[in-house]
Order: C-alpha cells, then structure tokens, then sequence
C-alpha cells in the first residue's frame, strides 16, 4: 500500500508540475511594422534569444509567441532593417508591437533564429521572396521596372518568346499560375501583349513565389502562386513618387487620412504611346489622303487601397485595382457623295476589389475575413459604314467579339500559434464564378431604295455558372531543433452544369537542419485546377479564353515532388540546389486545325486533353545585403506532352515537347550601389531555343477530288512532330544606372538604361520568306529570289531614360 | 563634357532605330533532310499504281517535288510477293502483271532507293458498302421569275424566263457491319444527257454532308465537331451495326426561257429543255488510314492564310513507313437516281 502511494503521489506531483509548468508559458502578440511609415512587415522573424524559439509575422505583419515565463531577449529581423532587441521579463500575456528601422545598407543578413520561413531553417521550399527594393533594380524595358519580367530572371520560371505574355514555371503553362494581388486572382497580369504585368511596383509591399511545396492555403492552379501585397500607405506623412519615362509616367502617393489610424495608398500608370504615334500618323493621313486617320495603343493601371486601424485588435482595408488596354484605328474617306468610315477597337482589363478584416480573437488566434470581386474582359469591336448621302443609301455593318470572367469571393483564414512549435492555419472560402467563354455578335443595317434592311445574329458559347468551395489546415510544426515539417491539406469542390469535383489534396514540406547554416528540404504536392486558358499554340494574345472545366472536360491535376539543399555562406549569401518531378493530367490543348477564331461550335470541341510531366534541376545563389547584390540562376529542365486518348490524339499519340521546353536557362544579375547618388545594375540572360512547330519540308499530296473537275492543287507541308522546331539561342544584356540627387523637398533621379546593350537580334518569330537580293539558279539561268528561313527581331539595343522624384 | 554625353546618348538611339530587325538563319541540317513519299489509292476496278516523289525543303526553290524513277517497288498480297511496279512515266509505277486487288486483301507495297532508303506501307481493301435504298423526300417546288430590267421598249421590265427549283432530301439508306470499324466516303454529281443520251455532261451539285448529321436532321443526339467533312468523308461511330439513313438536302433548278439569249434558244420549254438529268451517286467504303489521311488534308485544304497565324499546325495522317504520303483502299456502290419532277409546266 505504501508503494502505491508513493507511485500515485509522483504521478499526481509530475502531473501537477507540468501544470504548473504550462501555466506559466504566456504570449506575446502584436505587430511588427516599419516605423517610419507605419507599413507592416511580413515573414518578420521574431525570435528569444533565450529560449531559443521563435515565429515569423503573417501576411498582415502579425505574430503570436508563447514563451516561459521569465527573462526574455527577444530579437526582431527583417531583411532591409536594422534588427530591433528587447530585454524584458514576462509575466503575463502581453501585446507588444514591434518597430523597425530601415537600413539603406546592410552590411550582413541580420536576420537570424527563424530567418524567415523560406530560408535555410525555414521548412518552405521552391519558394522565393525577393525585395521588391532589389526587384527595382533590375534594368527592364523602356526603363519600366516590372516586378514579373524580374521574376521571370529566377530559376524554374521562363517567360515566353521576346518580351511577351508568359509566366511558365517548372513546365506548365501560362494559366497554372495563380496571380494574388492582396489575396485577389488576378486572372490576366498582361499589358501590351505582355511586355509589361499590371503590377505597379511602387504599389508593391511584398511579392513571393512559390514553385513548389505549395502550403495547404493556396490552391487551384497547377504550377505557382505568386502573391503580390499592396502597401497599406504611410501612417506618419504624407509621401509620393513621381516618375517619366520613354512610354510611361507613373504616380504613387501615400499617406494618412484624417489621422495615423487611417491611411491611403494611391499609384497610378499610363503610357503615351498613342501620342507618340499621331506625328506619324499625320504624315500618313496627308499622304494617304485620309479624311480621318487616328490610331493608338495605351494602358493604364489604378491601384488603391485605404486601412484603417480601429484597434490593436480590428483593422479594416479596402482596396481597389482598375487596368486596362486599347488598341484603337479609324480611318475616314470622302468623295463626292459617298464616305466610307472604318473602325476597330481593341480592349481588355482587369477590375479587382476587396474588402479585408483583420481581427484578433486572442493572442493567439488571428482572423482574417475577406470578400472580393475580380473581373477581366475581353472586347473586340469592328465597324464599317459606306453611305451616300445623295441617295440616302449606307450600308453599316457592327460585329463585336466579346469573352470573359468574373469571381465573387468570400473566404476566411485563421492563424493559430499555440505553442512555437506550432504555426497553426486553416480556413475556407467560396467562389462564385461566371465565365463567357466567348460570344460573337453581329449588326448589318442597308438602306437603299427607302427601305431598310437589319439582321443581327449572335453565337456562342452561354455563360457558365460554377461554384467553388475551398477548406483547408495546414501546421507549421517543429521537432526538436532540427527537424521541421508543413503538413496539410487542402480540400476543393467544384460544382458546374450539374456535376461535382471534388478533390483532397495533401501538402508536405519538410526541412533537416544539417549545420547551422546547411539544411535538406523536400517536399510533396498535389494541386487540382478548374479554370483553364485556351491559347493558340503560334501566338499568346488577350483573346485567349479562360473556360471552366465541364461535363466533359475534367480538372487538371498535378503532383509534384522535390528536393534540395540550402546553404547561408557566411551570412552573406543563399545558395541552394533543387529537383523537381512534376506529372500532370487532364491538361488541354487545341487540336490540329483548330482556331479560336471559327465560332460555330463550342471550345469543347476544339481541345484534346492528355497528360505531361516535367523535371529538372535548379541552381540559385543570391545576396540581398551589401553594396553589391543580385543572383545568379541556372536552370536544367525538360518538359513533354503525351495526348494519346482515343480520339483525342495529337502528333499520331506520341510524346512532343512541350510549347516552352527549355533545355538551360541561365540569368545573372548584379547591383552596385557605389555610394547615395549612383548606383547601377545589370543582367545577362541564355536560354536555349524555345520550340516552336515549323514546316521543314513539303512533299507531293495524293490528288484527292473533292467535286468535278476540282480539286487542291500545291504541295503538303511536313512537320515532324509538334514542337519540332528549336529557335536559336536566346541571350541578352541589360544596363542601367541610376544618379540621385538630394533636393529640397525630396530625391530626384536620373535612369538611363540600355536594354539589349550588345544588340542581340534574338528570334521573335520565324517565318519563310525570300532571298533580299536576286541570285542565279544554274539550272536556269535566271536571276530568282531563293526561299529563305528568316527571324524577326523585335527589340533590337533600345536606350531609354526616365526622371522620377520621391519626397 | 555634358555635350559630349548628350551626342553619345542621339548616336546611341540612332543606332538602335537604324539596327536590321530582320535576318536570315539556316535550318538545322536534319530537319531539311530529304525522304521518299508514296501515293497511292486502290480498289478493284483498276490496277494497282502507286506515284514515287521526294521531298524537298521549304526553302527550295524547285516548285514541284522531284519524281523518283530509279526505285524498286515490289508488291506483296496477304503477306506474299505477287511481283513488282514498273515504272512508266513522271515517278508513276504500275503493277507489271496488271493486278487488280479484291476485296478483303492486305496489300503491301515497299519502294527501295539507293540514296533515300526503303519506305513501305499497308492497307486492306474494304467490302462494298451494302445500300439498301436510295430515294427522295420531302420534295418541294419553287418558281422565280426572271427579270428584264429594261425591257423591250427600254422602260418597263418584261419577264424572259423563269426557275423552277426543287429542294429534297436524298434518303441513302445503308447497313453499317457491326464488327468492325467502317469508314465512307459519299462522292455525288449530276449528269445531263442531251440530243438523246449521246452527250453527258457532267456538273457539280452542292451539299453539305454536316447536314446529314444535324441532330435536328437525324433526330439523334450527336456530339458536335467541329470537322467540315470537307472531302464528305464519314465513320461509323453514330450508328455503328444499325441501317441509318444519310438525309441531304439537294437543290436543283432548271431555267425555261421566253426569250433568246445567249444560253437558250428562243421559245425554250420544258418539252424543248433537256430533261434527262440524274443524280450520281458512289457510296466509297474507304479504308481507315485512307479516312484519317482525307481528314487531315480536310482540315489543311480547309484552311486560309488569314486562319493560319491563329489556327494550329496541322499534321497529315501518313501510314508509309520510312517516308511519308498514303497508301489507301476504297470500294464504290454506285446508284444513279433520274431527277425527274412532276408538274415541270410553267404555272
């Protein structure tokens, strides 16, 4: 009996002293934000120094740590600000917001404990979280920075052909990526055919990349995610950004409204090139002897947000994106009685809203409630109208394409932290979407003899409802200090005409911390996608639809594995080597012959679907601190397609590769900022051919009558296969420099950059066309101008300069 | 020294806006590397032929394909060597002991050429398609009257002629085996036979064979494509095994004139107008590589040069192996149909 005593009185005293233990853990909570413009920081490392345990702040600048009672050294790091230290003793939950200092020059990565999540310790991989300050850097075209065309620099993401639309990462296509400005899908980030996103840099907070190891919360594309946070504006003073360039002029002004509780952040983007265009076209309008010629071509972007803090507890945000792009001609003839009026307008955007709640339920548990709107559309108008007004006589024709997508959202996310072992978050979210895959309308009015004469005819496709409903938990768990694990899983269902998908999903990225500065990662995902974007296999252009899966047309889904190792070499460098496998099914292609001009049936009908899968390795080392910054990438990948279903093949059911298979890519970029008034940066880029399918030979066709007397005539062309055809070699040098200038009332500066510096005639297009000088052909005897394979270059060495002043 | 950078920074742009965006590139030696293309198309009512060409490169500037007439071309039936192809003339290479293949054989051909290697292909000749009836429906008349827009005396129109149409439905009623896969392919066109039958004369008649297939035709439920039947090929996947019935909308039309002009003769009437016209019609049961190579050159021969930036590559079905061109098989039913209407008088 004494010994059962003894046994149940340890027992009851080690339960008892774990109690007593675990209630004396207490939580700090708050947020961690810039103190000079109140703007919060995401993936902030916030670490005890002590106890070694540590979190990372959410996308709203949050975070929750529960430590031991007692003497606490708590250490808060961000890249780009100098680290802030804190010496106190806790004793009781406490809410603490943390302000940090912005360095202009690092001299080391002082960010240390957790780093951030996607560094050596953190356990996400194939991510990347540039600066948006060094993504600035980067020399673009026209001197237009563009957050994409830099991200486009980094291993495992290829752009398309020259300067355009396409954003294809580890092998898929342009519409697996999912686009997230402040949590909203942006569904087309294109301007002008794409030499240009719709992302405003000057608007931007914080712009991430995931390839890979997908956490459980994102979902619903294939290949990446690439999340884009808007700055929530100055809460001290009221700040700005003007900026000129060769085509554009940009605007950013940010600030507090009323008081430092409410602030407002407002960019704004137009180009010029339709008045840079009208001397042109004067001199072609006298020439011609136009009555009316105008034509242009311009863009334009709006971005506003407005937050406002109620509390420590409540925030409240709304912001608003508006972008768009018009390409327009008219041209006007007269003549004694008759004129003749001809039109063509050309327009595409995007609308995008969203109203954002942020609350703490506790200090522990953060809320996020979100609902949003996002609509892009497409809308081409053509017009003609030939009238005599001697007689009254006109013959007016309209005809009017349109297509496009709207979503309405309302979702909610929860971040838990009960222990620092633990990152809990889980949420959910519905979506209602409408798409219009495509619908052509047409409007012919005569007039003649007093009588007149309409038929109007509409075709293709109605609009589809669907519904989508998203659940998802994920944990950001450690075990011991050199293992750590995100595992969730992310549940989706999509309802459209009658039926229901459904998909599990699970996610697993795992970290081993080798040394201190060494880490092992792998991770597993599987992703299922409902939308998809039917693009023409020669060209990418704002025509290019997004329709829904159907009743016939299944989900895409992809699984994807990888691993790695990561390395900080002496806190000055990230270096880090990657492979990934990823296999894909159900993707879409459009079949032989198919167009997405002919509209007398359904899209359906156009598509085969099969399957493809892509591997690869990628190299990446970067320095983000210092004077001189940048990254060198290398990437090695292969990707190939197999529509091989019955009915459905394409290349006679063998394997193809893929539109963009790129076999190396290589991408080096440098800064240098040699002291406060001058910097420059450069970049140099490789990657071998895009494929391309090209006509090699022709040979004799079997003479085939199709009625009497009548049949084709001409020889066949021969392709090999799809894709058969390698474009040369890609490379390109990028220059820029900057001259600052402190002035009265802020920074003016000075950019001059040199795109195509060595004025590289990279392919473009390849077409057949015929010798620029005669020859003689032995055979004979005559001058004749030979069949020649020729390559347009678009952007041959192009110079540009801009002005832009900060206060 | 700002002057200098200002001259530097013109002669740059300068250089950029004058810079050839233009140039010429060379193919990759083995996309350009030349191969045997056979054409031949079977059945039993002729010899059997095939044409031997090469091909050449896009950038040749040769306009017709070189004819191949140094092969060795031999001929094998269900598996057996039943001789060779001489050549005759321009590539062209006929059976040396006339061979005419039948109906269910494999026939085999291989072309051998010392300098482009061997190439071979493959096909069976298919049964005659079993049609069961052939008639007209749903026959309907229209008159139009013919105009003189300015008359006799130069101010009112005068009537000089009129049209009789007539638009029907062709009812082809046919059985379909069920255990195999069949393919046709329906090939029609009118005849006249004037001055008593001694002279024919033969025209196109217009149709659409996606008519047939319209759901509202056939009261089927049919996946919609969006193939033109371009060269009125078919398969059997909507009424695999069963009789189905082909319903094609036809127009005809025939003029009578009051007048003389320069196509009739003065007074004509539907006693003095020709009158015996008919409907030819051949029901080809055709081979399946045949099909699928006729469906590829449909969509290609489809296509326009404004289509071709935006319509996909195509690839031609070719069942030759080691080269390329087609080897195919086909049968014909033939039924000719008068086209004759009661109450042909002007009304």
């Amino acid at each position: 009996m004494a010994q059962r005593f003894g046994t149940s009185s340890i027992l009851f005293l080690l339960l008892f002293h774990s109690f007593a233990v675990w209630s004396q853990r207490h939580t700090i909570s708050g947020y961690v934000t810039d103190r000079q413009s109140g703007e919060t920081l995401i993936s902030a490392s916030v670490f005890d120094l002590r106890s070694s345990q540590g979190m990372t702040s959410n996308s709203y600048g949050f975070y929750s740590l529960t430590l031991p009672a007692g003497e606490v050294e708590l250490r808060c790091s961000y890249v780009g600000y100098a680290p802030l230290t804190l010496h106190f003793t806790l004793t009781k939950d406490t809410t603490l917001n943390l302000q940090l200092d912005e360095e202009t020059l690092l001299k080391e990565i002082t960010v240390v404990g957790q780093r951030n999540e996607l560094g050596v310790t953190g356990s996400q991989m194939s991510s990347l979280e540039i600066p948006v300050a060094q993504l600035k850097t980067v020399p673009a075209l026209f001197g237009e920075t563009d957050v994409v065309k830099a991200l486009q620099l980094l291993p495992g993401v290829q752009d398309g052909t020259e300067g355009t639309a396409g954003f294809y990462v580890r092998g898929g296509g342009p519409d697996e990526n999912l686009f997230l400005l402040d949590g909203v899908p942006v569904y087309n980030i294109n301007h002008l055919g794409g030499f240009f996103s719709v992302f405003n840099a000057d608007a931007i907070k914080n712009v991430t990349l995931y390839k890979g190891g997908f956490p459980a919360r994102f979902g619903g594309r294939l290949s990446s995610v690439l999340d884009v946070r808007m700055k929530d504006g100055n809460n001290q003073k009221l700040k700005g950004d003007i900026s000129v360039g060769l085509i554009a002029a940009k605007i950013n002004l940010e600030g507090p409204l009323f008081n430092e509780k409410t602030t407002f952040n407002i960019s704004a983007r137009r180009t010029w090139l339709d008045l840079l265009a009208q001397p042109v076209l004067w001199v072609m309008k006298a020439s011609e002897d136009y009555d009316k010629l105008r034509a242009g071509y311009h863009f334009y972007d709006l971005n506003a947000k407005v937050s406002h803090k109620f509390s420590d507890k409540d925030r409240l945000f709304l912001s608003f994106y508006m972008g768009d792009d018009d390409v327009n001609a008219r041209i006007k003839n007269s003549w004694d009685n008759y004129s003749e009026n001809m039109g063509m307008n050309w327009d595409w955007g995007n609308l995008i809203g969203a109203l954002r709640w942020n609350h703490m339920i506790n200090n522990r548990l953060f809320m996020n409630a979100t609902a949003t709107y996002t609509q892009y559309r497409f809308k081409l108008n053509n017009t003609f109208r030939d009238e005599n007004t001697a007689n009254g006589t006109f013959y007016d024709v309209r005809m009017e394409q349109h297509s496009g997508i709207h979503d309405l959202t309302a979702k909610m996310d929860f971040d838990y932290a009960p222990v620092p072992n633990h990152d809990i978050k889980f949420g959910g979210g519905y979506t209602l979407h409408k798409f219009r895959p495509g619908v052509s309308s047409s409007k012919i009015e005569n007039r003649e003899e007093g009588t007149n004469h309409i038929q109007e005819s509409q075709i293709g496709d109605e609009p589809v409802l669907a519904h989508e409903l998203t659940i998802y938990a994920e944990d950001n768990l450690s075990i011991g200090s050199l293992f750590k694990v995100n595992a969730g899983l992310h549940y989706s269902s999509f309802n459209v005409q009658q039926k229901w998908y459904h998909s599990l999903q699970p996610r697993l990225s795992m970290r081993l911390l080798l040394t201190d500065d060494l880490s092992f990662k792998s991770g597993y995902a599987y992703m299922q996608q409902y939308i998809h974007l039917l693009s023409n296999n020669n060209i990418s252009l704002p025509t290019d639809l997004w329709v829904p899966v159907t009743r016939r047309i299944e989900p895409m889904s992809a699984h994807q594995v990888s691993a790695g190792f990561f390395y900080n070499l002496l806190d000055l460098f990230d270096l880090s080597v990657e492979g990934y496998y990823k296999s894909m099914d159900n993707l879409i292609e459009y079949k032989d012959g198919a167009s997405f001009l002919s509209s007398d049936t359904g899209w359906e009908d156009k598509i085969s679907c099969g399957r493809g899968w892509s591997y690869g390795v990628e190299f990446l080392a970067q320095k983000s601190v210092g004077r001189t910054t940048g990254w060198i990438g290398y990437t090695w990948s292969k990707s190939e397609r197999l529509f091989d279903r019955p009915g459905q093949e394409l290349n006679f059911g063998r394997v193809f590769p893929a539109k963009y298979d790129r076999r190396h890519d290589i991408s080096i970029v440098v800064a240098h900022k040699f002291n406060e008034k001058i910097d420059i940066a450069g970049t140099w880029v490789f990657s071998t051919g895009n494929a391309a399918t090209l006509a090699t030979q022709v040979y004799d066709p079997l003479v085939v009558k199709k009625e009497e007397g009548w049949w084709h005539s001409g020889n066949l062309s021969y392709v090999s296969q799809r894709n058969n055809y390698r474009y040369p070699a890609y490379h390109r040098l990028d220059l820029g420099i900057n001259f600052h200038k402190q002035k009265k009332h802020g920074i003016r500066t000075w950019n001059i950059s040199l795109y195509n510096a060595y004025n590289s005639m990279n392919p473009f297009l390849l077409y057949l066309s015929t010798s620029d000088e005669a020859v003689l052909d032995p055979t004979t005897g005559q001058y004749v101008y030979k069949p020649v394979l020729k390559k347009l270059t678009l952007f041959p060495i192009i110079p540009s300069v801009s002005y832009s002043f900060k206060f | 020294m700002k002057k200098i950078y200002r001259i530097l920074f013109f002669l740059v742009v300068l250089a950029g806006s004058l810079s050839s965006c233009e140039n010429e590139i060379k193919f990759h030696e083995g996309d350009i590397t030349p191969f045997m293309v056979m054409n031949g198309l079977l059945s039993p009512d002729s010899v059997i032929s095939v044409d031997l060409s090469e091909s050449m490169s896009v950038i040749d500037p040769r306009g017709e394909c070189p004819r191949m007439e140094d092969a060795e071309v031999k001929l094998y039936v269900d598996g057996q060597l039943r001789g060779t192809l001489v050549h005759t003339s321009a590539g062209h290479y006929v059976s040396a002991s006339g061979f005419t293949p039948a109906v269910g054989q494999h026939i085999a051909i291989t072309a051998a050429n010392t300098r482009l290697g061997s190439i071979g292909g493959a096909s069976t000749m298919p049964a005659v398609a079993r049609i069961d009836s052939v008639a007209f429906g749903n026959v309907k008349k229209t008159v139009e009257y013919r105009l003189d827009e300015n008359g006799d005396n130069g101010t009112e129109p005068d009537t000089i002629g009129y049209f009789v149409n007539y638009t029907f439905n062709l009812n082809l009623t046919f059985t379909d085996p069920a255990e195999e896969a069949n393919f046709y392919r329906l090939m029609m066109h009118k005849r006249t036979y004037e001055n008593d039958s001694s002279w024919v004369t033969i025209e196109s008649i217009v149709y659409d064979l996606k008519d047939a297939f319209n759901p509202d035709v056939t009261g089927e439920l049919i996946e919609t494509t969006d193939y033109t039947y371009y060269y009125n090929e078919f398969d059997d996947k909507i009424f695999n095994g069963t009789t189905f019935t082909l319903r094609i909308p036809l127009e005809v039309s025939r003029y009578y004139s009051y007048v003389t002009d320069y196509t009739h003769s003065s007074q004509s009437t539907p006693e003095t107008e020709e009158k015996d016209k008919e409907l030819y019609i051949d029901l080809q049961s055709i081979s399946s590589d045949y099909f699928h190579y006729l469906r590829a050159r449909g969509k290609v021969d489809n296509s326009s040069i404004i289509n071709d930036l935006f319509t996909e590559p195509i690839q031609i079905y070719t069942n030759i192996e080691g080269g390329n061109g087609i080897l195919g098989c086909y049968t014909s039913n033939i039924r000719k149909i008068p086209l004759t209407f009661t109450d042909d008088t002007e009304p």
